[in-house]
């Protein structure tokens, strides 16, 4: 569970802190522009990195420092709480002046109070433990460290952190990007669900059990579905057809031939039973409700919110400007997002910190939901 | 696509205190999923009660295997929940559930700081349903509803949770 968020001069985030601790699910709401999807790209950036991206311009642009202010690094921290252990992870990045690319300023990584490693530009510094003396060593300023480095211990904090961060799910899916072809197995989802067949393909692939989890979601919102099949289209090429069943009668209908809305029925199912096999993970879901009927946003929101609540593991983070879904969260987790202007950073409270007068939702439509 | 029409609960809560709690109640873990839909506000108890008739009323009489919780708060009135039972015509009136806080749902609020948010509150009120416990239903805040809770437990539960 991601306790803390702090990101400082990235795009409209500066000396930003979004405090999730004890909120196993949140909303996050404000106008356009106010900032909520920058905390997405904020950790696409270090997912990125615990996928194995390091070269620092395949990660960050200049024009990614707050409104030019190249003078002070960019930096994003995170701390989270992983099967127990607290870990915080720390980058920032400069742009010194004569510069083609930003270059790593300092970058550390700790588990509970223990230091895993540390680095200061070039310089990554690991700290002795009683089976090993402590070692220094140079890196390419322009190279994120931690998908590069090795460093042995029990528990071995670096893999733990690393897994937990590059399986995290950040979505923004689009589904006429969706593929249901899988060429490969992975327990990586793409932002915009590019990869939904190699997703569900290296789910059950590694945990065969999750499929009843989908089926069971997808049974319980398409009444008539059948099944999932995956036939071969070419050498190692699977591509997904579902069935639909009336009493004797079946349908299969291609991957692609689904509406936008089951595809995110489908998509929902992959999370809910990847959860459940290889969670708990934390879900960053960019506007769930998109593509949905009225009828299904709620019960869309709510089977999220249980399968991620209190008790049961992982971490839902979501954003909406739906009414229905932001009436499927209470005010102590909801978090609301607001800016006075392009020119000024975003700021974060938390909605039972607000006085909202008469109901959310029409004081969102007038606008009047903030400070 | 096809539709199907398994026995639901509907909720139609007066103001958004009263939708907190509902909310809190359908994320318990064994309430049936899609079994409870929580319907936009109302904004007033006397709002409830038109917008059952205007809105509510003819749907319900179309759909037998639905059932409908009227959340108010009582404001203290005694009197209010047999006002507003008299709202409801006979032929449905098995289907329709009148439940609220003895005065309004920050007193519940109030009243129980360990449990905290409202909508944990509601997710312990599922549990006492579940557990056929009455450990918070019974409390003075909300102990005015224990008529209506032992009518709507008997239509329910047994398909509410799975």
């Amino acid at each position: 569970m991601i306790e803390r968020l702090y990101v400082n001069n990235y795009r409209c985030l500066v000396n930003f802190e979004l405090i999730t601790k004890d909120m196993p699910t949140a909303l996050l709401i404000g106008a356009n522009g106010s900032g909520k999807s920058s905390i997405r790209f904020a950790l696409q950036t270090l997912q990125s990195v615990a996928r194995g991206v390091n070269r620092v311009r395949d990660l960050l642009q200049p024009e990614d420092f707050s409104y030019g202010n190249t003078e002070t690094p960019l930096r994003i921290e995170i701390e989270a709480v992983i099967a127990g252990r607290r870990y915080k992870y720390s980058v920032a990045f400069d742009y010194p002046r004569g510069f083609k690319e930003l270059r790593v300023f300092d970058e550390s990584l700790t588990s509970e109070s223990h230091t895993v490693y540390t680095r200061t530009q070039a310089t990554v510094s690991i700290p002795g433990s009683a089976r090993r003396s402590e070692a220094q060593f140079q890196l390419d300023w322009h190279l994120v460290a931690l998908p590069i480095i090795q460093v042995r211990s029990d528990p071995d904090d670096l893999s733990i952190f690393k897994d937990w961060l590059a399986r995290m799910v950040i979505l923004a899916p689009v589904p006429s990007l969706m593929s249901g072809d899988s060429a490969d197995l992975t327990l990586e989802s793409h932002v915009e669900s590019q990869n939904l067949g190699e997703w569900f393909s290296g789910l059950l692939g590694s945990f065969p059990a999750a499929y009843s989890r989908i089926e069971q979601y997808l049974r319980s919102v398409i009444p008539d579905f059948g099944d999932i099949q995956q036939v071969s289209v070419g050498p190692n090429v699977k591509r997904m057809n579902l069935s639909f069943r009336l009493e004797n009668k079946t349908m299969r209908i291609p991957f692609k031939y689904l509406s936008d809305g089951e595809k995110c029925f489908l998509l929902a199912g992959v999370v809910l039973a990847a959860n459940q096999a290889y969670g708990p993970l934390f879900c960053f879901w960019d506007e769930p409700d998109n593509f949905l009927s009225l009828s299904e946003v709620g019960h869309f929101i709510i089977e999220l919110r249980r399968a991620f609540g209190v008790g049961v593991g992982g971490q839902l983070l979501v954003t909406s400007h739906n009414s229905e879904a932001i009436r499927k969260f209470g005010n102590e987790n909801t978090l609301v997002f607001y800016r006075n202007s392009h020119l000024e950073p975003t700021l974060v409270r938390r909605l039972e910190e607000l006085t909202v007068h008469g109901d959310l939702v029409e004081a969102l439509i007038r606008g009047d939901v903030g400070p | 696509m096809i539709r199907k029409h398994p026995p639901e609960l509907l909720v139609l809560p007066e103001d958004d205190e009263n939708r907190q709690l509902a909310v809190g109640f359908s994320l318990h873990w064994a309430i049936k999923p899609r079994a409870i839909k929580v319907l936009p506000l109302a904004n007033g108890w006397t709002k409830v009660l038109e917008s059952f008739k205007n809105n509510q009323l003819g749907d319900l009489r179309r759909r037998p295997e639905r059932r409908l919780v009227l959340m108010m708060d009582f404001d203290g009135n005694a009197e209010r929940l047999s006002y507003a039972m008299g709202h409801v015509p006979d032929d449905v009136r098995d289907r329709v559930f009148i439940l609220g806080a003895r005065k309004e749902p920050q007193d519940v609020k109030r009243a129980m700081p360990k449990i905290g948010a409202l909508e944990a509150i509601g997710t312990a009120l599922a549990e006492d349903c579940r557990t056929n416990a009455s450990a918070i239903w019974n409390h003075p805040e909300l102990a005015c509803n224990s008529a209506e809770l032992e009518r709507l437990n008997a239509a329910v539960k047994p398909w509410l949770f799975g």
